[in-house]
């Protein structure tokens, strides 16, 4: 094997010092597509570790609610099922309601009931605004009677800010101001009070940084939402739950659902398993699209050595002449394969490697250069390129690399070993 | 005189080649015998198939039909890979074209044969430079073929056939591409190395009935059969 080894890298490199200028089309070839797969699975992978980051942030580790989907009239019993399994809980209501500021009706806002604590605990929030990663951005953390928190982008969108005042309906209360009919069509419901908004006075202002998050979530007190959506004092809608590691908190889980058998307990990746689910099938999408530069380079080292066994027909009946089986001759063009594709994987990877590094400089170069935000951050809610290597994926790209550039010499090593070896020496 | 003392025994061995609807009868029948130790030159006018019996006799192709034997091994009933090994082991080729892998120094191309061979690289390179200093290229060690002269590159080619110790040297015409001078230098070469080895075997093709003198046996091929004068 160390002949033919030898005698592959000869054939690469057929002068002394440099490879022949095919050799090394061949490997920018493999180099381009390692580097180009890499780098798009990094950034895929840091994008998804970002994402995931953010739900954490912003989202309970997981949620206990009713089975049967009602309310939870006394939440305390599983409040401390979930601090004797070693998490912590917080009671919420939420639902969806209308906010009307002017004659403006928003229609798109999650409330989500709580308190001051909570906000501070589980996101972030501080007092007073100040700091990067302080979510509160002016105003002050207070949701005392008729007080909401609101985030910039609502403020922008209500044109409203600290101590203005918003309406918001309760689109369970408006579902009961009409009866319907035995007989068909509609009737104002007599038995309902007069409905009226309640008004909420803004304390303060917020920006998590997720797009989506920011869009549609206010915080107001647990009591006041309570009111708004007609629920005893005391209830909730659910609880929300934190674990030490939301990461790995398998057990965590299993030991709650044995402690509330009455409750559905989701976690946040169950919540938003479809968001993980398309970014997981993006990155294996984005792998299975890219391999094909790959697959186009073993095609190029497919043509290079079908030329190069014309070429060498002579010199390959010689090799058998001298005693060189046909499976010597196969190994001595399938190495060539190997060699540029192991050589292309490495320069590959080191030119990923180096991409991957100077991305955000190179980011900021072409926005400069074309006048535009390549990420604007009101809609993504990142403004730098994230990027995690992940040497699996590494490992991955270059194996599925080398194999196919191996693969595609296969085919003309195979000829070769196949060539009479009379005929080859008079091959002309 | 016993079937061993041949180094090459063939008897009634025939090899055509099919040309589009027709088949070329390129050998109708040959029987030879080569004693072991012999130097044999092989004549024949351009196509009467000298080359067709060399590759016969090297193994590079089989007979459609008859005994083909060379070191006592019936060369019809190989394999591919034991021909391959055969090759390898037993004979050595010299080519008219010198055939010289110009990717390879002078110094791996002489190895290479053993190489395929396998066995340690320090004990081929000092059988290999060896050899070298035998055929006059001691100083070429280095150098790529392109930079020898023709009748160095034959020097060379020679030491790569001697590399494995074989029993029979098979040569085609290999002062063919050589100056008159070059040409005996290398008919010098092989005199010298016949009685330096008296065991060893060569056949030789040749059109030079002068160089055919040399030989202990003149064979010559014409219409696909081949008369012997020893």
């Amino acid at each position: 094997m160390l002949t033919e080894f030898f005698l592959a890298g000869r054939y690469l490199r057929p002068n002394r010092s440099a490879v022949s200028l095919i050799t090394l089309s061949s490997i920018v070839g493999v180099t381009l597509g390692v580097a180009v797969l890499m780098v798009v699975l990094a950034v895929m992978t840091g994008f998804t570790d970002l994402m995931k980051q953010k739900l954490v942030e912003t989202q309970a580790h997981f949620q206990v609610r009713d089975r049967w989907n009602r309310m939870i009239s006394d939440p305390t019993d599983v409040v401390e099922a979930v601090k004797a399994a070693g998490g912590a809980a917080s009671p919420v209501i939420q639902g969806p309601v209308l906010v009307q500021n002017g004659r403006q009706l928003d229609t798109q806002t999650l409330i989500f009931g709580t308190d001051a604590e909570s906000l501070r605990d589980r996101l972030g929030f501080e007092e007073t605004p100040g700091g990067e990663e302080n979510p509160l951005k002016s105003g002050r953390l207070s949701l005392e009677k008729n007080e909401i928190i609101i985030s910039n982008l609502q403020a922008s969108r209500w044109r409203t800010g600290i101590g203005g005042k918003v309406l918001v309906y309760s689109p369970r209360r408006i579902t009961r101001m009409v009866n319907f009919k035995p007989e068909g069509g509609i009737e104002i419901n007599k038995e309902s009070s007069a409905f009226l908004p309640t008004e909420f006075t803004v304390t303060g202002i917020y920006s998590i940084g997720k797009y989506d998050f920011d869009r549609s979530v206010l915080f107001a007190g647990i009591d006041d939402v309570a009111e708004l959506f007609d629920l005893p004092w005391g209830s909730a809608t659910s609880v929300f739950g934190w674990g030490p590691d939301p990461f790995r908190q398998e057990s965590l889980i299993s030991r709650l659902r044995e402690a509330l058998p009455y409750y559905d307990i989701t976690t946040w990746q169950e919540e938003n398993q479809q968001l993980l689910g398309v970014l997981a099938v993006e990155k294996r999408m984005m792998f299975f699209l890219l391999i094909f530069i790959v697959l186009v380079a073993a095609f190029s080292i497919t043509n290079t050595l079908i030329t190069s066994v014309y070429q060498k027909t002579r010199e390959i009946g010689l090799l058998k002449a001298l005693g060189a089986s046909d499976m010597a001759v196969t190994m001595i063009f399938v190495l060539q394969g190997f060699m540029i594709g192991a050589i292309g994987s490495l320069t590959g990877t080191l030119l990923g490697g180096l991409v991957i590094h100077f991305r955000n400089d190179i980011m900021k170069l072409v926005s400069e250069l074309t006048h535009t935000e390549l990420f604007p951050k009101e809609l993504y809610f990142f403004n730098e390129l994230p990027a995690h290597v992940i040497p699996a994926d590494v490992a991955i790209i270059v194996s599925a690399s080398v194999v196919l550039c191996t693969l595609g010499a296969l085919l003309p090593a195979l000829r070769a070993a196949r060539l009479d070896p009379a005929k080859a020496l008079r091959y002309e | 005189m016993s079937e061993n003392q041949f180094i090459v025994n063939i008897a009634g061995v025939t090899r055509s080649y099919r040309i589009g609807d027709s088949r070329l009868e390129v050998l109708r029948g040959i029987d030879w015998q080569v004693r072991r130790g012999s130097w044999s030159c092989l004549l024949g006018a351009s196509g009467s198939g000298k080359t067709t019996l060399l590759n016969l006799i090297g193994a590079l192709e089989k007979p459609d039909s008859g005994l083909l034997e060379v070191a006592g091994v019936d060369l019809g009933k190989l394999s591919r890979r034991a021909a391959a090994e055969f090759r390898n082991r037993k004979l050595g080729f010299v080519f008219q074209a010198y055939h010289l892998l110009p990717e390879l120094t002078i110094l791996e191309n002489v190895m290479l044969p053993a190489r395929l061979a396998g066995g340690g690289k320090a004990d081929i390179r000092l059988r290999a430079e060896a050899l070298l200093v035998t055929v006059g290229l001691a100083e070429r060690l280095r150098h790529r073929p392109t930079e020898l002269s023709g009748g160095e590159q034959q020097r060379a080619a020679i030491a790569r056939a001697l590399i494995n110790g074989p029993e029979l040297l098979l040569a085609d015409e290999p002062t063919g591409n050589l100056d008159a001078r070059s040409g005996q230098g290398i008919l010098d070469l092989f005199t010298a190395l016949r009685e330096s080895h008296p065991t060893r075997s060569i056949v030789m093709i040749t059109h030079n009935r002068e160089i055919a003198q040399l030989a202990d046996q003149v064979a010559e091929l014409a219409d696909g059969r081949l008369t012997v004068q020893e």
